[in-house]
């Protein structure tokens, strides 16, 4: 922990903090595997922003794409990799506490006035 | 705190999707209820229970209907190797047949059945976050049920059981389905 907690904020990891990919890990922590539309509807993100972010959790290695077809039909499957399972779990914890330290935090009166302050 | 708030329904939504895919039990919710009226309107019932013997193959039929239509529509999601919600759905489905068969013969002062239901639907409310406000009505309405030959020992509870377990069903099934809708967007519906 930093002096206070908004400095550690600058600390998370920014590859899971990044909103819809942190919604997209967070949906995939809750299954065992979820297919393409699933978490575009869930997260109402277009196929091409989808496809993106998912592309650069699998280069992370944070997750694995499933990809095939059911007779003529194609599908794409996502399910979390161990390595995504324990780095989602981890910052959810980190973000938990976090705010919890936020909501407890008071300002040190000893310390210098901000740049800005009036 | 809005961001955990977001994320914590994200796992809900996921975690749920399949248990709040109401549309696929609406037919055999339907049926039952019909099942119930028929029990309560008079009159020779022959045809009509041949009929609705009939109809039960076709429930089943339409919930593999609708079963692909939600996968059309909103995608699949395998749950996670915790099956702890199909086995607490499936003991309470068996409780509630237990239990509509002990109020049947022991005729007790409150519906066992509908205690069991409400505090079944308040549980799912607390285990889906809190979010979806049909819950808790549900249990209300269950309790109410449940506490009705209490109140109005007059009604005749026989012939009212399987239409309320019906008119239940059906409202849950509804309500679990315009919530998920609600909450997963289908691009073109604003």
């Amino acid at each position: 922990m930093g002096q206070s907690p908004f400095e550690d904020i600058a600390g998370l990891d920014r590859l899971v903090h990044e909103p819809a990919r942190l919604a997209i890990l967070t949906a995939l922590a809750a299954a065992k595997q979820v297919d393409f539309l699933f978490l575009q509807r869930l997260t109402a993100l277009t196929r091409g922003n989808l496809s993106a972010h998912l592309a650069r959790l699998e280069e992370s290695h944070l997750v694995q794409i499933e990809k095939g077809f059911t007779g003529k039909k194609p599908f794409t499957r996502i399910a979390l990799t161990e390595q995504g399972r324990s780095a989602i779990t981890a910052h959810l914890k980190q973000l938990q506490t976090l705010l919890d330290s936020a909501a407890r935090w008071q300002p040190d009166d000893s310390a210098p006035a901000s740049e800005g302050g009036t | 705190m809005s961001t955990m708030h977001s994320l914590s329904r994200v796992e809900l939504l996921t975690r749920n999707f399949n248990a709040m895919q109401g549309l696929r039990f609406v037919p055999l919710a339907l049926w039952l209820t019909v099942s119930g009226i028929s029990d309560v309107l008079p009159g020779d019932k022959g045809l009509f229970g041949v009929v609705w013997l009939l109809m039960l193959p076709v429930c089943f039929g339409l919930y593999a209907v609708a079963a692909a239509y939600y996968r059309r529509q909103y995608g699949e999601v395998v749950d996670a190797p915790v099956p702890s919600q199909v086995a607490l759905d499936a003991l309470l489905a068996g409780l509630v047949i237990v239990l509509g068969l002990v109020e049947i013969a022991l005729r007790p002062p409150v519906s066992p059945m509908f205690l069991t239901l409400a505090g079944y639907t308040a549980y799912r409310w607390w285990l889906t976050g809190r979010v979806f406000a049909h819950y808790p009505a549900l249990a209300v309405l269950a309790l109410v049920t449940a506490l009705l030959p209490l109140l109005l020992p007059a009604v005749p509870r026989d012939e009212l059981l399987t239409l309320a377990v019906g008119v239940f069903w059906l409202a849950n099934s509804v309500l679990d389905h315009l919530a998920l809708t609600r909450a997963l967007r289908v691009p073109g519906e604003g």
